[in-house]
């Protein structure tokens, strides 16, 4: 297993939690809780593998740097040049493991563990005991980090100070699996006095424990279903094929929106308000307001940074600011010519649905019977999705035939 | 408003009801209660015990199946006297003369001790590494032995590729950590909060939680066929590119990462690789886990001794391995200086010159243990004798 274990990093989180929260709330500097944010957060790392951790001090450490250089020349012509070359510096270590994974991941392996064991060969020894892994979490920190850049180089927020990017960089609760949260979210609390609100805390066990059930009852039971994509092991007639890709569909929201509120809950019992990162996508009628509800923090993201810039409030610029944002949002899974796919199938349904409202509006009050029709078929619609973004392009004829 | 907000105002709502922090510790208290009342309420589900192909009734391999958290399921203290013994592979001898656990005949050939019939429990693991070696001795040492015997594979030893390998039992760590402080060390190194928390509410619910592993296995059977499709039977094809990387064991990984220029096309050649890279090594996380072993069985006042298995002797034959033995030795030596009392032994010169040529499959795994358990068994009286045991020593 490359991409580590979620259920054992939320064990160490919430057993951590038992001593870092009183200690959170009791401590009276709030440089004192930054530091014990980022480590708690470095501490987790840690755990997964020393290298990992060695890796993402040198990552936040460089966009420290870049947010830095993103101050200079704010005010001349040409400063978009440099920019995008910071953007393009954050993205480096994504893209190249993106694009070539099995040479990435063996050197990322090995030099961060010659890292590691230079400076210790005490924590080498424990790191090459560690499983052998991919950069995790780093296609969420990638965007966190290039979101902080872009909101330095606005004048959004104040260039972070050491603790800050501490805090932000390895805000523990999501690390592995997201979500994708921006700094303004949580620069207020960083900031501010800690005061323990019982509210905040019942509402975070309780925020756990739905992402729990979630996880650990209904995805558990469904989990066979990703075998579905599993051609030379499995077979069944067209309808066999539809119902377990329904079953897939049910899988990958309760195992990825579980995780996500079990982030956000953790989140919440330290008193940050994370946004939430799903809400109900599967009962949503249309693709602009499923893509609203599903992953939200990489749709907010995606807003922020591309359909806005690009000009998707205007009418004339819309459809290349979708198609643009669309395309981030799937080549943010990875550098395939299937995500390619994804990306250009749900900017078809988004144009297609801009361009037929803007005929047909609908009405504000349809019948329940209309609102299933248009979930049904939005639902359906996703579904055709979802082979891209877990077969591969050879194989995906073979998929879509089983379908037929 | 995320969906806790939304039912917490529900509740306020219709009902009144106002978050405090007395109903912050009334929910805590009312689920430790709940946890506490589930495992009196809930039967126990005792562990499946591995592998038993080479026990008799004197040598049991008291292993959990592999996965299994709990790690070991010792004898009750009963009237024999109970060797616990702590090892890995190379406590195996399989060849066409004998299929047996060496352990096993070295219980036969010490026959009675103090009148009790020799009875052993066998902490045994495939590729066991000296961390694993240390969570065995823990739960070796809770089970109240009269003897702790612990073999250390001459590979692995002091190996800093692989100090620990089965990273499930780092739970067992837990137990015995809190004190003296020099365990500290150790601990923190393999140790997460998350073992620590499991073995809390194991604790507090051992049916309920400690047996997890045995309800997770029910649970997965009587889930796995929740699908619409069949499953067609083919030829396991095999692994590829980053498929292929997560298949591998990071020790696999890193042994070929740091091999010497010596080609490695047979096992033989892989292992003298493995021992060239342990001297080299001079692995401080090893030495500090031996000490730690001497230090639990010094503590423990149970009489104990470790032993070096010997290596192939052709292969030992060779000036180049002969030079790693030696140099193993040294730093054995080294490691251990000191920690040795009347009760607890430890020759760093190892078991290879004094145990009689015979033919090894490898570099480690014997065909016929029969010499190897005539000179421990040697070693183990003697130890005994000096203790003030009667132990008869002769084979019946």
């Amino acid at each position: 297993m490359l991409d580590g274990d979620p259920f054992a990093y939320f064990s160490d989180l919430l057993v951590l939690m038992v001593v870092a929260v009183p200690l959170y709330f009791l401590l009276p500097w709030a440089w004192a809780r930054r530091l014990l944010l980022g480590l708690a957060g470095a501490y987790l790392l840690y755990l997964i593998a020393p290298r990992l951790l060695a890796f993402y001090v040198l990552f936040w450490l460089g966009v420290y740097v870049l947010q830095l250089a993103a101050t200079r020349w704010r005010d001349r012509p040409s400063s978009w040049v440099l920019t995008t070359t910071l953007v393009l510096l954050t993205l480096a270590p994504l893209v190249v493991w993106k694009l070539r994974p099995e040479w990435a991941v063996v050197e990322f392996n090995v030099g961060m563990n010659g890292l590691v064991d230079g400076l210790s060969p005490w924590v080498g020894a424990v790191d090459r005991v560690r499983d052998l892994i991919l950069p995790i979490g780093l296609s969420f920190a990638t965007f966190r980090a290039i979101d902080q850049i872009v909101k330095v180089r606005l004048e959004i927020v104040p260039p972070l100070r050491p603790l800050h990017q501490l805090a932000y960089g390895f805000f523990p609760t999501v690390l592995i699996i997201g979500p994708v949260i921006e700094y303004t979210e949580i620069d207020r609390r960083l900031d501010e006095r800690a005061r323990w609100d019982p509210n905040d805390t019942l509402s975070g066990i309780l925020t756990i424990g739905i992402g729990a059930l979630k996880v650990f009852v209904l995805a558990y039971l469904l989990r066979g279903s990703q075998d579905v994509f599993s051609l030379s092991t499995r077979s069944g007639s067209p309808l066999d094929y539809w119902l377990e890709l329904v079953m897939f569909a049910f899988y990958f929201y309760f195992n990825f929106s579980g995780f996500s509120d079990m982030a956000i809950g953790s989140a919440r019992i330290f008193g940050f308000r994370l946004a939430p990162n799903f809400n109900n996508p599967y009962l949503k009628t249309n693709p602009q307001a499923f893509w609203n509800a599903w992953h939200m923090s990489v749709t907010r993201f995606a807003q922020r940074n591309v359909f806005v810039p690009l000009g998707g409030m205007r009418a004339r610029t819309q459809y290349v600011a979708i198609v643009a944002t669309m395309m981030v949002i799937a080549l943010w899974h990875d550098l395939t010519i299937p995500l390619v796919i994804f990306g250009l199938y749900h900017s078809a349904g988004l144009i297609g649905h801009r361009w037929w409202v803007a005929r047909h509006p609908v009405p504000d009050h349809r019948g329940l019977a209309r609102r299933a029709g248009a979930n049904v078929l939005l639902f359906v619609f996703y579904l055709l999705s979802l082979p891209l973004l877990m077969v591969e392009l050879g194989s995906l004829g073979d998929f879509y035939g089983r379908l037929l | 408003m995320i969906l806790a907000d939304r039912l917490l105002a529900f509740l306020h709502d219709r009902v009144g009801f106002d978050v405090t922090r007395w109903s912050i510790v009334r929910i805590a208290a009312f689920a430790v209660a709940a946890l506490v009342v589930a495992g009196i309420v809930v039967e126990p589900r005792p562990g499946q015990r591995d592998d038993q192909a080479l026990a008799t009734r004197q040598v049991r391999n008291v292993s959990l199946a592999f996965g299994d958290p709990r790690g070991f399921d010792p004898t009750p203290k009963g009237k024999n006297f109970k060797v616990a013994w702590i090892g890995g592979s190379e406590t195996q001898a399989v060849g066409p003369k004998t299929r047996a656990f060496i352990p096993g005949l070295v219980s036969e050939r010490m026959g009675r001790v103090d009148g009790k019939v020799v009875s052993t429990d066998l902490y045994y693991l495939d590729a066991i590494r000296l961390v694993d070696e240390v969570s065995a001795l823990s739960s070796a040492l809770a089970s109240k032995p009269d003897l702790v015997v612990i073999s250390l594979n001459p590979v692995w030893v002091l190996n800093d590729l692989a100090p620990q390998q089965w990273d499930y039992l780092d739970g067992a760590l837990a137990r015995g950590s809190l004190w003296p402080p020099s365990r500290w060390v150790l601990a923190a190194s393999f140790l997460s909060p998350g073992d620590v928390g499991w073995r809390v509410l194991s604790a507090a619910s051992p049916p309920l939680v400690g047996d997890r592993f045995e309800w997770g296995l029910d649970l997965t059977e009587q889930t796995s066929t929740l699908s619409f499709l069949d499953v067609v039977q083919t030829p396991k094809s095999r692994a590829t590119g980053l498929a292929a990387l997560a298949e591998r064991r990071p020790v696999d990984f890193w042994a070929s990462r740091f091999a010497s220029s010596r080609p490695t096309k047979d096992l033989a050649s892989i292992q003298l690789n493995t021992i060239e890279r342990e001297v080299v090594s001079r692995s401080s996380l090893n030495t500090a886990a031996l000490q730690q072993m001497f230090e639990m069985v010094r503590t423990a006042g149970v009489p104990t001794y470790f032993y070096v298995h010997g290596i192939n002797p052709t292969v030992y034959a060779q000036p180049d391995a002969r030079g790693y033995v030696d140099q193993l030795r040294a730093q054995l030596a080294a490691a251990t200086a000191g920690q040795t009392t009347s009760r607890v032994r430890f020759d760093p010169q190892g078991l290879q010159d004094r145990v009689p040529p015979t033919k090894y499959r490898d570099i480690v795994h014997v065909y016929d243990g029969r010499n190897e358990a005539a000179v421990l068994s040697t070693d183990l009286c003697a130890l005994l004798r000096s203790t003030g045991r009667q132990a008869d020593c002769e084979a019946p």
